[in-house]
């Protein structure tokens, strides 16, 4: 209902209209922003929010990094999670360099641009910084996935000028959502902490083989791993199918460079590198698809940081019998990948 | 940036409000008007030129009218000239609307002819109405802006830009001329509304649409009651949106000093169609009413013509909420209705019908029986094409739940946020929110303002969008 001035200004008359008292609205507002305080807070030093924390993979593996640290870490979607060894990089680089370096594996599974720059300020502000930081990507992640809803918990407040900066002006809901989910822990886990109370259950803790790598087993069938393949190609095609409308988003792009500068500034050697696949994939390397756009948007935006492309999406002496699926390397395969990358892609960097 | 987005949030509580009201009164136009083409930026700045132009451009022809009539003002060359100019403006403006939202529309029923369906710009079917009106009531002899600053802000003043409430030039620009001091209790007031509509549309509505999206989706998979129960979540849901889409446009307006006219009056509490239209989106039946029904020639005329004046003007309203057979079929309906209604109450002027209108059981049977048309309405309204509501009315009628059928976990929820539509319904018509506020001391307002944004947090989904923006 339209309320009428004289009834709302019952209250006040005639000091807050007369003289522009703006001093119970204040009090009103600062006791509200008391409260929602009062509980963040609380809520921050909760068993609660360190289990919580505990279930995420990004907020897990900080825990884990901050730790262990390492001078060579990478990051990308679940290709990069399980097709970099961190005990064969670190082995690779003590044949290839002569001299011991430590790695860490800060893959993600479903990974976003926007979660690879959170990783990438984890990375940054960490005493001391990584020498080589990888960024991996992957073809449909810059026409179907730029959002920051996948990362609310692993923004950082001091990541928060570098995601509001990136999305300002192509995804201002971003830009503004990274500043609550920065400033407040409850807004960051709302999603966890909802499923939690929903399912009168926490979601059990994650845990890694080694510095935040998991192995996705040994070699399959190759019928199984054909079939899986052929799946998972149809499923990506249709995040980058040009016939639905579907284009590659800026934001995404903008996180990826965001992440590079981050890194830049202090002072870590950045590679970003294509993801390998499967041969099966490769049916939607074509102008129906997204593919050669996504191509041509980290040539631009390599170029423009000043920073190397390697596109490992057919790593020499990588074939699909090497991956379980379309895109997870086996176990046996992920050596071999990581072997290739150690010595030369990271090593040259780090000589 | 959407009114429940972080960004909005911090635009409005971090930048706008507090430049509102610590700068200087002299630059509280350039503030909300610097703060409106921001607001309508952040969509594109492609919408942006479309609105500029059209503002630059009703502008001029109400500053034309304005001076024609200020020359020989009874003449008939300018009176046949001003004429002209209204005329001229109306069909420029209703057809930028035409071309962007009905050019495909009418040309699907040309045989061979295809028009691409061009993008809708947001908020074009709301400012366009604003333009058409200002417009006419400077045709009529209204003042109009003082300067083009002033009719942009008017026209982009982001509270109503996007999903209005149409808002009438001489309701809102008076009021951005006036000096205005800020008050407390004004500006808390406009908080708990703003926060009321928040918790209307992230909590009832955007939950509701879970299964009512669902059920409109795919009806055939869904059994009578749980169709009728997506219809009824239909309902509450679009007024939830709706509404408070309005209450955040209102209360943020009223906490920058400046009141937009309500929207929503608790519309599923009437007792007859014609009540319903007076609570229900008012502002566009206050324009209907004035810019079309009245110029049709209103209830002047013979009973007929009226009947004529109210179903070509609710048939063109319903088209104006899109380039839709259902919405036409919807405006139709409720014309009939709204006819019907009128014969009806004209037929019962006896003492002993006024009697037995009071009594509570006709008084609960109008109530009920009003909210099933509404409904019945709904469904035309968000089918997405005459035979889809048509299948949905069948199969009420006939998928009968099996004898082992239980209701699903998700239609479970809707009856929470239905009870909590009905409680809305109640507290809302007492007004109990807004005297509540009214009574608490400065402090306590706050820890109520905390446990809405706690309701917020706990139960709000999110939807980026409100369903009036695609209108």
């Amino acid at each position: 209902m339209t309320t009428e001035p004289n009834e709302s200004t019952a209250e006040s008359e005639p000091t807050e209209r007369g003289a522009g008292n703006a001093v119970p609205f204040l009090v009103s507002f600062l006791s509200m922003i008391a409260v929602l305080v009062t509980v963040e807070l609380f809520y921050r030093d909760s068993a609660v929010a360190q289990r919580l924390r505990k279930a995420n993979y990004v907020t897990a593996k900080r825990t884990d990094y901050e730790m262990l640290g390492g001078d060579v870490v990478w990051t990308g979607d679940s290709r990069m999670y399980h097709g970099l060894n961190p005990q064969v990089m670190q082995e690779s680089l003590q044949v290839a360099t002569g001299s011991t370096y430590t790695a860490f594996d800060f893959g993600l599974p479903s990974g976003t641009t926007a979660m690879f720059l959170a990783t990438a300020h984890e990375a940054a502000i960490h005493k001391p910084p990584p020498r080589v930081f990888i960024l991996g990507v992957t073809p449909a992640l810059f026409s179907c996935c730029d959002g920051i809803d996948r990362v609310q918990s692993g923004v950082r407040w001091s990541a928060v000028p570098l995601f509001a900066r990136a999305s300002w002006h192509t995804n201002v809901e971003d830009a503004g959502a990274s500043v609550f989910y920065g400033a407040s822990q409850l807004m960051g886990t709302r999603a966890e902490l909802s499923a939690a109370v929903h399912d009168l259950a926490m979601p059990a803790p994650l845990s890694f083989q080694n510095r935040g790598y998991v192995s996705m087993g040994g070699r399959v069938p190759a019928g199984v791993q054909e079939q899986r393949a052929k799946g998972r190609a149809v499923a990506y095609a249709e995040l980058m199918d040009k016939s639905k409308g579907i284009e590659l988003r800026p934001t995404a792009g903008r996180y990826l460079g965001a992440a590079i500068e981050d890194l830049k500034r202090h002072g870590v050697k950045v590679v970003v590198m294509g993801t390998p696949q499967a041969r099966q994939l490769d049916w939607y390397h074509d102008e129906k698809h997204t593919y050669f756009e996504y191509i041509e948007e980290v040539k631009r935006i390599t170029a423009e940081h000043g920073v190397p492309f390697v596109d490992m999406n057919h790593p020499p002496g990588i074939e699909s019998g090497d991956f379980t699926d379309g895109d997870h390397l086996s176990e046996p395969g992920t050596t071999l990948f990581t072997k290739y990358v150690a010595t030369e892609v990271v090593a040259p960097l780090l000589k | 940036m959407a009114f429940t987005g972080y960004a909005f949030v911090l635009f409005f509580f971090g930048i706008v409000l507090p430049a509102r009201w610590l700068l200087p009164s002299r630059a509280t136009s350039t503030v909300l008007l610097v703060a409106s083409v921001v607001f309508y930026l952040s969509w594109g700045w492609k919408l942006a030129i479309l609105l500029a132009a059209l503002t630059l451009f009703t502008y001029g022809a109400g500053h034309l009218l304005r001076t024609r009539s200020s020359v020989e003002p009874s003449s008939a060359k300018t009176k046949a000239r001003r004429k002209a100019i209204l005329a001229g403006s109306i069909v420029v403006i209703l057809g930028t609307l035409a071309t962007f939202k009905y050019a495909a529309f009418f040309a699907s029923f040309v045989p061979g002819l295809h028009v691409a369906q061009l993008p809708l710009p947001l908020g074009i079917s709301f400012y366009v109405f604003e333009m058409v009106s200002y417009v006419v009531d400077v045709y009529r002899g209204d003042r109009g802006a003082k300067s083009l600053p002033e009719f942009a802000l008017y026209v982009s003043y982001f509270p109503h830009l996007i999903a209005g409430p149409i808002v009438r030039a001489s309701e809102l620009m008076p009021q951005l001329r006036e000096e205005k001091r800020f008050d407390s209790a004004r500006v808390s007031e406009g908080m708990f509304i703003m926060l009321t509509g928040f918790v209307k549309k992230m909590v009832i509505a955007d939950n509701l649409s879970i299964f009512a999206d669902a059920v409109f989706k795919k009806p055939e998979t869904y059994n009578s009651i749980e169709l009728a129960v997506g219809v009824v979540a239909y309902t509450g849901q679009i007024f939830c949106d709706f509404s408070g889409y309005t209450d955040i446009a209102r209360g943020g307006s009223q906490m920058l000093g400046f009141d937009l006219p309500e929207n929503f009056d608790y519309p599923y509490l009437s007792r007859s169609i014609t009540e319903f239209w007076r609570r229900w989106h008012m502002t566009l039946s206050r324009w209907l009413r004035d810019y079309l029904y009245i110029p049709l020639g209103g209830n002047r005329g013979s009973e007929l013509a009226t009947y004529r004046n109210l179903f070509i003007t609710m048939t063109l309203g319903g088209l104006w909420h899109g380039a839709r057979i259902t919405f036409v079929i919807w405006g139709a309906y409720h014309g009939i209705l709204l006819a019907l209604h009128k014969l009806f109450s004209g037929a019962t002027r006896s003492e002993g019908w006024k009697k037995a209108r009071e009594h509570i059981a006709y008084r609960a049977f109008a109530l009920a029986s009003t909210l099933v048309l509404v409904m019945i309405g709904w469904v035309f309204f968000r089918a997405q094409t005459f035979g889809d509501a048509i299948a949905i009315f069948k199969r009420i009628y006939v998928a009968r739940p099996e004898p082992s059928w239980k209701p699903t976990a998700v239609l479970d929820t809707t009856g929470w946020y239905l009870a909590a539509l009905v409680a809305l319904h109640v507290a809302g018509a007492s007004k109990l929110g807004l005297e509540s506020q009214r009574a608490l001391p400065a402090a306590a307002r706050g820890v109520m303002w905390a446990s809405m944004v706690l309701v917020l947090y706990w139960f709000a989904t999110t939807s980026p969008t409100f369903i009036y923006f695609y209108f």
